[in-house]
Formats: C-alpha cells, structure tokens, sequence
C-alpha cells in the first residue's frame, strides 16, 4: 500500500485581473510509487493547481500536507527543498550556459574546488541511475528540446524530491522520446517517487499512468485507478461530450491564393536553415493545417512568409505575385495577414489600449489625421460582433483573458479582409468554448480565403484541417488531404515509410 | 621613452579601467550601472577629504569606496523596489553627486572650483630596483591603484568562467528568468554586483585624487562615461573591457599631453576623447549592419 | 485627456516629495532659514520680474522636455540635449550675424530658428542611423557626441566667435532687428513663450491625432508589435530622434533671441538634464510638459533668489531635480520596454 505524499484539499483560487474562477474546491491525494495524471483541458485549471503546488501562486483557500505535515510553499526553489520538483513546461535552462554550469545554479554554496568535484559525481550518479545521460561540458543550445528536458529532471533529481511534477511534458517531443519519457516516468516511480504528469493528452494519460485524476471548470471531476475506467469515459469527463469522429467537411477546392516554392529560412544562427526547401500550395476553401513537433521549422515559417525573418532562397507568391521578403507593411497591403503565435510579445501591444489594439490597420492604412470617433465606433462594434467580454476600450489589452485576446486578434486580423491568413498556434491555451468557436469561424472563412493554420498539435490539425502538412528538421516529410479515418498513428506511420524515421 | 608612455598610459587609464571593472560585474549580472560617473566623482572627493583630515590613505580610501557603495545601492534599490528606470536612476545618481559635490565643497571649503589638500598623505610608488632596465621596468612608479587596475580584470576572468557565483552571475544576465526559476536568488546576486561595482568606482575616484592632493569640480570628466563605453566594447570579457578601457585613457593621456606640446585650443583637446570613443563606439558596431533591427 | 496622458496621482506626490527635498535642503543649507524659505518658495510671485523671469526661464525648459519626451515616446533615449541646444545656439546665431542686412527681422529669425534645428537635429541623427543600421546605444553615443560638442562650441565662443572687444566669453551680439520683443519689463520674457507653446500643441497634435504619431507611439510601448503591424520601425527611431535634437537646439536659440542676444559660455548648462527630468514627470505627454517646466522654472528661480536675498547656494536646485530623478520613474513609465521583472 503506498503512502500518502501529497493531500490537497479544497484549493480555490480567483485571479483578479481577470475575475476568472481558476480553481474550485480541487481535492485530490498523491501516492509514492505511483504515477498519476492530472487530465484536464486547456484552462481547466490545472496549470494553477501546480503553480500553487511549487508555490509561484498562493491558493485563496484550501490547504495542503506534504508527507503528514502542512504545507506551504515560497517559490520553486523552496518547494524543491522541501522535497517537490518541477519540470515545466517551458524548459528554464539557460542556453548561453553548458549543461553543468545550468546544474551549477542550483548549488547552495558559491565554493570552489573539491566541493565542485564531488558535485560532478553525484552529478553523474544521477544521470546513470535514471538512464539520462548528457554530455556535461556541452553548450545547451546545442541540445535537442528532449535533451532538455532530461536537463530539467536531472536538475530536480538533484535534490533527491519525493514528488516529481511535470507540466505537458509530450507537447514538445516527438514519439520516440515520448516512449523514452515514460521510461523515465516507470523508473521514478520504482524508486517510491511520486510522478504527477500533468497532460490534456487523454490516451497518453491513459497508457503510463496508475491513476488518473480528471479536472474540469477548477474542480476534480473524476478520481480513478487506471483499471476502473476507460479513454472513452474519460473523454465524456474532460470534454463532457462523446467522442466524435467528425472531421470538418471537404468543400470544393477554389482558385490558388498562396504558393511557396524551394523556400529556405534563416534559423536563429545565421546562415543555419531553420525551413528547408520548402514547397506548398493553399487554396480558397482549403484550410491548410501544417503541423509537427515544435521547434522543426514551422514557426520560422511563418516568421519567414510574413517578412519577419530572413528569407535565404526560393519564392512566395501571393495571388500570382512574388512577395518574397516583402516587409509586413507590404504584405499587409497585398492582402496577406498573419496572426503570430506569440500573442504577447508580437500580436498584441498589452500596454497599449483595447481600441489602439484593435485599430491599428485601420490607422496605419488611413488617413494622415485619425477619425477618432471613426474608429471607437469600428472598435465597439468588431467587439460585439465577436463577441469579446471587455470593459471599456479604453482599458488596456493586459486586461482581457486569454480567450478574449485571441478573439480581438482573430477579429482584427479578420476585420483587414485579406484574401490569405496565416494562423500561429490559434488553439493554444483556449478553453472548450472557445475551441469550438475558433473552428466556427475558421469553416466560415475558408470559403472566403486561404488559411494557415500553424499548430503543434496534430489531433487539432487533423480536425480543422481539410489538407494536413507535417514538418520535422525543417523539411516537409507528409502532405496529404486530410481523410477520415486518418489517426496521429496513421501518419506517423505513413512518414515512417517515406523516409524510413520514426516520428 | 616607450617605458614613460607605457608607465603613463596605464595611469590615466586606471580609473577607467577600475571603473569599467566595476561596471562590467553589473553588465555581466543584467542590470548595467549607468551611475559610475557619479560614483567615480563622489569617491574622489570623499577620498582626498577624509585622507587629508585623517592623514590616512587607507581611511580615504575606504571613505571613498563607501560613499560609492551607498550611491551604487540606493540606485539598485530604487530600481529594484521602486520599480524605476534603470537608466533614468543611474543619471540621476550622477546629477546628484554633481550637485553635492559642488554645494560640499562650497559649504565646508567656501570653493566653488579647486580645493588642494596641502599636506595630504600621497599614494605610495612601486620602486623594485632589478626591475629597472628589464621589459618590465614600466612597473617601477605606478601607484597601488593601478597594480589593482592590472591585476583585477584576470582576477575575474578566473571568476567568471571557473566559479560557481562566476557562473551565476553570468546566468542572472543571460536569462534571468530561469537563473530565478533554477534557484539562484538574482536579486541579491545583482545587488552584490551593484556593491561591487560601487568598490570599484569608489576605488577610481580614489585613484584621481589621491596622488593629486586635491579635488578639482568635475574631476571625473567623463570617465565614467569612458568606462561604460569600454564595458560595451568588451562584450563581458573582462580582458577586451580592459584593453579598450586601456585604449580610452591613452585617448585621454593623448589630449592631455597634446595640451601641453601644441597651441591648439585645450577646450578642443579635451573634446578628443568625447570624439574618439564615439568614433571607436561606433567602429566596433560595425559587423552588425546585417543584423535586423526589431528591438 | 488628462487620463490618457498617462500623468495622475503619481506625477503630484513627486512634485510635492521635490518641495519637500527643497525646502529640507534649504533649511540646512542657510543661515537664515525662514528668509532662505521665503526667498525659495514665495519670493518669485512677489513682483512682476520675479514672475516674468520665472516665466521666461520655462521657455526652454518647454522646448527641452519636448525634445526629451519625444524621443522617450518612441523609447529612445536622446541624452545628447545639452550638447544640442548649445550647438544650436551657436549655429543659429551664427546664421544671424551672417544675415544681417540680407533679411527682415521676422524672416531673419525664422531661417536662424531652422539653421539651429537642423544643427541639433543631424547631431541627434547621427546617433540614430548608429542605432538603426549598427544597433549602437544610443544613450551612450549622443551623450558621448553632445559633451564633445559643448567643448567644441566653447572653443568657438572662446575663439573664433569671440567678441574681442568687450573681453566676455560670449560671441558676437545679434542686431536688434532679430530679437524678440520683450513682454513683461523689466524681467526677461519674451514673445518666444509663444513660440515653445504653440511646438507643445503641434507635437501634441502629431502624437495624438495623426497616424504618424500613433505610429511612434506604437513603435515605443511595444516594437515588435509595431514591426509585425506594418510600421517602418527604423524610419519611426530615425524621425524621432531627429525631430528630438532640432527641438533641443531650438530652445538654444529661443533662448539667445529672446535674452542674452549673444551665446554665452555656459548659458544653458542644465537645460538637458532638465529637459529630461521635465519629460518623465509630464509622462511624455507634450501638453502636461508646460506646467512641468514651469514647475522647473519655479525650482530654479527660487534657487536663485534664495542665493540673492538669503545666502544659499544654487546647487540646492540641483540637488531637488536629482530627488525628482529619482523618484519620478518610480512604478515605471508606460512604455513596455521599461517594465522589469518581479522575483518574489
């Protein structure tokens, strides 16, 4: 019978910026030896029941024991102390640094020498017991994301935790170091750790753990041992909704907006190709789902297109003509627009206002003095339109949830009528309401223009996508319409036997 | 003659050279310490001060390294806790020690220009007699302080790359967001770095005023300036900081000795070195015309 | 429009806390202090050339805080304004000696006020294109070039320009026909105060009311965005930084039309340093910039009387803009550039 490690009980939590219930009275309990998964959509709440775990938020109620006593947490570092540690999902390892000199940061002291030496072995007794193995004295960019990771957990296993958390850790790995992955996750837990794998990924979930807990809406829904249920009841738990083999419907093929041909991209070292040889079309009424696992090109691609980033050789055409390396501003004109994954940093301006947010094509495309009164009248009414709960327009953007930001984007970018729309990871972070609207609007539009859809997650990608395009190291290695029938596994063995790589 | 100018070079430079040291410590953790000038001028005047009044250069110089200290901490501080502008706090600091420096000096030695220390203590001169006439011989009469200026920059090299508060540090600036996250504590690492570089320049103030005896109104002249400049250059290695501090105060020695062996217009020499490190500023930019500016 | 300016309650509690740091500082530093406080504070409203020279004293104070507010509203930071207005100054002047008898008065002093724009403003540009073709600092490259500068126009002044005769450090006297009219005699305001007023309301209007200016603002709370959105990032930088020296090296030039009618050595030392301080407590809006400068003015007439009628030292002024300084940033500026990062 295995210990109780960790008990959390009626943890609430309402942020206040937002006014969102994050968590509701989420109780659940943690056992040695066991791995057990936190299953939950996007925004179900369990990124802030870990962030309460490690202590970056404070819970409004609730309490918590770690290993009998009551717990309460300073930051991740105080909590890795205490005995839990975190893998998150953004990797925080440094990249300027080499893979010793990141495990250095968590040293305690600041001495030299021997007290160094000893560190290096314990170091390396770690990576041998857990089969983790990494070159110590290699710069960590030049690691892969799965090396990474594995940076990450020697890091937390350091410090010798009882509990090991790790937050949607297969959203950035490919299959095979998924399966490496679990290994890992089996050894833990041999050793009497506790493993909390933290996923949306139902079948995932459903194959290494020992028991599942699912959250909803900030609260603990479902409490099972892996042998009492079933994937097709936990998907009923998660979405609340049965399974459905649906695919959005093929519409008739139109006219061909945008095509790119033999195009390479700069990576983030110059000269080195992020995007190679690339070659695509995408047609009115065809949505084009390009996806992969991160960090093989499709970003860069985008990037690329837009004119954000170098274009080293081959062409883009926009409706017939070349626009190859043309300026944002000049595409933009052309009718193409684009809508960058990284929402805070490129898509939006969080200072700036609602309206300024919404406006601003309209600004830069008009005339020399701004209609003022124009423009709050065209604000307020894309806002109803698409329905975003705001406050004023004058508020700041920093000001709206997640969901309401991707729809005043969506609807900005929308509202500029271009005649091609590139989309950056559209479903990223979105609850189920705001899923099921994204992929309304996006059936609606592709009749109107061509769509890019650029997504990491392929089971998202195979249900809005009408063509899929999978990336991996820059090259394209599938490119098919999508049929129905057609499974993650379905593709990744049809890559496997075109170019003889597990994906 | 190559031994005077060599022997020279490096005593001008010395300032700059402890300054940008100090400065390369705050470049190095993230937060750069735009405040050196004025840490450099409040150094030299509390130096000279307390050394004359105490007839004691060790007192002077610790004076000086603790004014510089407390300047160096409150801007750390009203960035950090006030959230300000890093760059806004950093020129105020200088404006400050301008004004207090000038009203110091009016209120407690009715000057408004020169004050001389008459009688106070001067730095001791390195003098090894087997050195003269040897490839080193140049060693023979520099001060203290620039045997420190010498040693210093290598002292951290080591520290930077071979010491774990070397490779913290060095985190805190690449990313601190994870150096947080992996458990190094950046802001007591940052402010450590903002003390020592308050050491530092309270030590380059020293260094001007010491061997003078004297306090001259605006006695920093830009060095602090020219020290931030050479920390820019020397893209946090400690060595090329120090060879383009090095190269900054032969411009300053150049104009100063200019000053004395031609007729052109002082006002117009001093305004070399101004000139050259932007000249040298905008040189060692040059490789990156390829580089796309977005940010 | 007060809200959107970004100025509220923040920007009144640093004036208050710099009354505060002056009048502390007052009572120290002089030997009678309730004359020294009255002197400070009270005096200046007490007759009309008290007043009026408050006033003209903000002229360019005005001008220098729209040069550093507009450069700080694209997040550019134009440390080079001393060095500009004093060029400007000089250049401006210069055109004026070599016009006379070529040009009326009003003429005359329209091209002199353009000759000194265009001085501060390629200075300025200089370190712009470093900055958008070599990505150059561009805090430590204008700073760099402006205290060159000023030594460079001191030699001139002492030099070349000289006005042998009259044995000053000053350059030649502009004629009469290019001054400006004197308005409250027999302190120093001119008819300039209209001149940095009126450059308030059309930077004002730039900003706020044309799609270039929302450009610039754009560009400087969040430059991605703006590049990503269709803005020429390097163009906005480059017009910024520009347009913010020929406002520096205006106020010079207001300065030597309106009062002295000559440039003198050291005539407008603190204008930069002022401008900037000016700047951050008006939150870069261009409007609040007036009552900002006069409040400047105000600190440092009362300096200057204090120093006439009661013994104190001018540097107290000083020492109150440093407090200012540092204060006044506190809870950072709007721009997202500036935001830094909290560690629990």
């Amino acid at each position: 019978m295995s210990k109780r490690v960790l008990e959390i009980t009626d943890l609430s939590k309402t942020y206040n910026v937002s006014g969102t219930r994050a968590l509701d009275g989420a109780t659940l309990t943690f056992h040695s030896g066991e791995i057990a998964s936190l299953l939950g959509e996007n925004a179900a709440g369990k990124t802030t029941l870990m962030k309460i775990i490690v202590g970056i938020e404070k819970p409004d109620s609730g309490s918590m024991l770690f290993r009998g006593d009551k717990y309460i947490p300073l930051g991740p570092s105080s909590a890795l102390e205490k005995g839990i540690g975190m893998v998150p999902q953004s990797l925080k390892v440094i990249s300027q640094l080499t893979v010793f000199e990141n495990l250095l940061l968590g040293f305690k002291t600041n001495l030299l020498g021997g007290a160094i030496k000893h560190f290096k072995e314990r170091i390396e007794e770690v990576m041998q017991r857990y089969r983790l193995q990494l070159p110590l004295d290699k710069k960590v960019e030049s690691l892969s994301t799965a090396q990474r990771q594995k940076l990450e957990v020697v890091r937390v296993l350091q410090n010798s935790p009882k509990i090991i958390i790790f937050d949607e850790p297969t959203t950035l790995i490919s299959e095979t170091e998924k399966e490496e992955l679990f290994e890992t996750f089996r050894r833990l837990s041999a050793e009497g750790k506790a493993v909390i794998f933290i996923t949306h990924k139902l079948r995932e979930a459903y194959s290494v753990s020992d028991r599942i807990y699912v959250i909803r809406s900030g609260a603990i829904i479902g409490r099972y041992r892996r042998e009492e249920t079933s994937v097709e009841e936990l998907h009923k738990l998660v979405s609340g909704e049965e399974i459905s083999t649906d695919r959005i419907q093929l519409t008739s093929s139109g006219e061909v907006v945008l095509r790119v041909e033999e195009l390479s991209i700069e990576g983030s070292v110059d000269g080195e190709e992020a995007v190679r040889r690339v070659s695509f079309e995408v047609k009115i009424g065809e949505l084009l789902a390009i996806s992969g696992v991160a960090g093989n090109g499709q970003e860069e691609l985008l990037e690329g297109i837009f004119g954000m980033r170098k274009i080293l050789s081959g062409r883009v055409l926009l409706d017939g003509k070349d626009v190859t390396n043309m300026s944002p501003r000049n595409l933009r004109k052309l009718g193409l627009a684009a809508l960058p994954s990284d929402r805070d940093g490129a898509a939006s301006c969080k200072t700036a206002t609602i309206k300024d947010n919404l406006v601003i094509h309209r600004v830069i495309d008009g005339s020399w003095i701004i209609d003022d009164i124009g423009l709050d009248a065209f604000a307020r009414e894309l806002l109803s339109d698409y329905g975003v709960v705001y406050g004023s327009i004058f508020d700041p953007a920093l000001s709206l949830s997640g969901g309401n930001l991707q729809k005043l984007l969506l609807s900005r970018e929308i509202s500029s009528e271009p005649i091609a729309l590139l989309l950056g990871e559209p479903s990223r972070g979105l609850d189920v309401k705001h899923l099921h609207l994204l992929r309304a609007v996006l059936t609606k539009l592709k009749d109107e223009m061509a769509i890019v859809v650029f997504t990491t997650d392929l089971e998202e990608a195979l249900k809005v996508g009408d063509r899929i395009i999978v990336m991996s190291e820059g090259r394209i290695v599938y490119n098919d319409v999508n049929r129905p029938g057609l499974s993650k596994h379905g593709i990744g063995r049809l890559i496997l036997n075109a170019t003889g790589e597990r994906q | 003659m190559l031994e005077a100018i060599i022997r020279d070079t490096v005593r001008n430079s010395t300032p700059i050279i402890l300054a940008a040291t100090g400065g390369l410590l705050t470049e190095v953790s993230g937060w750069l310490n735009i405040g050196l000038e004025g840490s450099i001028l409040s150094g030299a005047f509390f130096a000279v001060v307390v050394s004359s009044a105490t007839g004691s250069i060790l007192l002077g110089t610790l004076a000086s390294v603790l004014v510089s200290v407390i300047l160096s901490s409150v801007v750390f501080l009203t960035v950090r806790f006030l959230k300000a502008n890093l760059y806004v706090v950093g020129i105020a600091a200088n404006l400050l020690s301008i004004g207090l420096t000038v009203a110091l000096t009016d209120l407690w030695f009715r000057s408004k220009g020169t004050v001389v220390f008459s009688g106070s203590p001067r730095p001791g001169v390195l003098s090894i007699d087997f050195l003269n006439g040897t490839v080193l011989g140049w060693l023979n009469g520099l001060g203290l302080f620039d045997l420190v200026a010498i040693v210093t920059p290598f002292l951290f090299a080591y520290v930077f790359k071979k010491t774990v508060v070397g490779v913290k540090l060095r985190a805190c600036g690449y990313d601190d967001e994870s150096a947080f996250y992996s458990g190094v504590k950046v802001n007591r690492i940052r402010f450590t770095a903002y003390i020592g570089s308050g050491v530092f320049a309270g030590l380059a103030g020293s260094a001007l005023s010491l061997p003078l005896g004297a306090f001259v109104s605006n006695m920093s002249g830009g060095r602090g300036w020219l020290a931030l400049v050479a920390v820019i250059m020397g893209r946090k290695n400690p060595i090329l900081v120090t060879v383009s501090a090095i190269m900054l105060g032969f411009v300053t020695e150049l104009s100063i000795f200019l000053q004395v062996a031609t007729e052109v217009s002082p006002k117009l020499l001093l305004s070399l070195p101004y000139f050259a490190s932007f000249a040298i500023l905008a040189l060692s930019h040059s490789g990156n015309s390829k580089k796309r500016l977005l940010d | 429009m007060i809200r959107r300016s970004g100025a509220n309650g923040r920007s009144f509690i640093v004036i208050a806390l710099a009354l505060a740091a002056g009048l502390v500082l007052v009572l120290i530093m002089s030997e009678e202090p309730l004359n020294a406080t009255r002197a400070f504070f009270l005096s200046v409203f007490s007759n009309r050339f008290y007043f009026g020279n408050l006033l003209a004293y903000s002229i360019p104070l005005i001008l220098t805080g729209l040069a550093a507010s507009f450069a700080f509203t694209s997040s550019c930071f134009n440390l080079g304004i001393e060095g500009q207005v004093y060029l400007g100054a000089l250049a401006g002047t210069a055109a004026g000696t070599l016009l006379f008898g070529r040009l009326s008065g009003v003429a005359g002093i329209f091209v002199m006020i353009i000759v000194s724009f265009l001085f501060g403003a390629t200075a300025a540009g200089i370190s712009a294109l470093l900055k958008t073709r070599l990505g150059v600092n561009e805090l430590i490259s204008s700073l760099l070039l402006s205290n060159g500068l000023v030594l460079v126009v001191d030699y001139f002044i002492e030099g070349p320009l000289n006005d042998r005769p009259s044995g000053l450090a000053a350059t030649v006297s502009l004629p009469d026909e290019f001054r400006f009219e004197r308005l409250m005699s027999p302190s120093n305001l001119h008819s300039g105060i209209f001149f940095s007023i009126v450059a308030a309301i059309i930077l004002w209007f730039f900003l706020f009311r044309t799609r270039e200016g929302f450009k610039m603002r754009i560009a400087g709370m969040n430059r991605r965005f703006a590049y990503y959105s269709g803005v020429d990032t390097k163009k906005v930088i480059f017009w910024s930084l520009f347009v913010s020296g020929g406002l520096a090296s205006t106020a010079g030039i207001v300065d030597v039309i309106g009062i002295h009618g000559r440039v003198m050595r050291g005539f407008s030392s603190g204008y930069g340093w002022n401008g900037i301080a000016i700047a951050l407590v008006a939150r870069n809006h261009p409007l609040m910039v007036i009552p900002a400068a006069l409040f400047f003015a105000y600190l440092e007439s009362g300096a200057q009387i204090a120093s006439l009628e009661a013994n104190v030292t001018t540097e107290v002024a000083k020492i109150a803009q440093a407090v200012i300084f540092f204060l006044v940033t506190a809870e950072a500026l709007i721009p997202e550039g500036f935001w830094r990062k909290r560690y629990a």
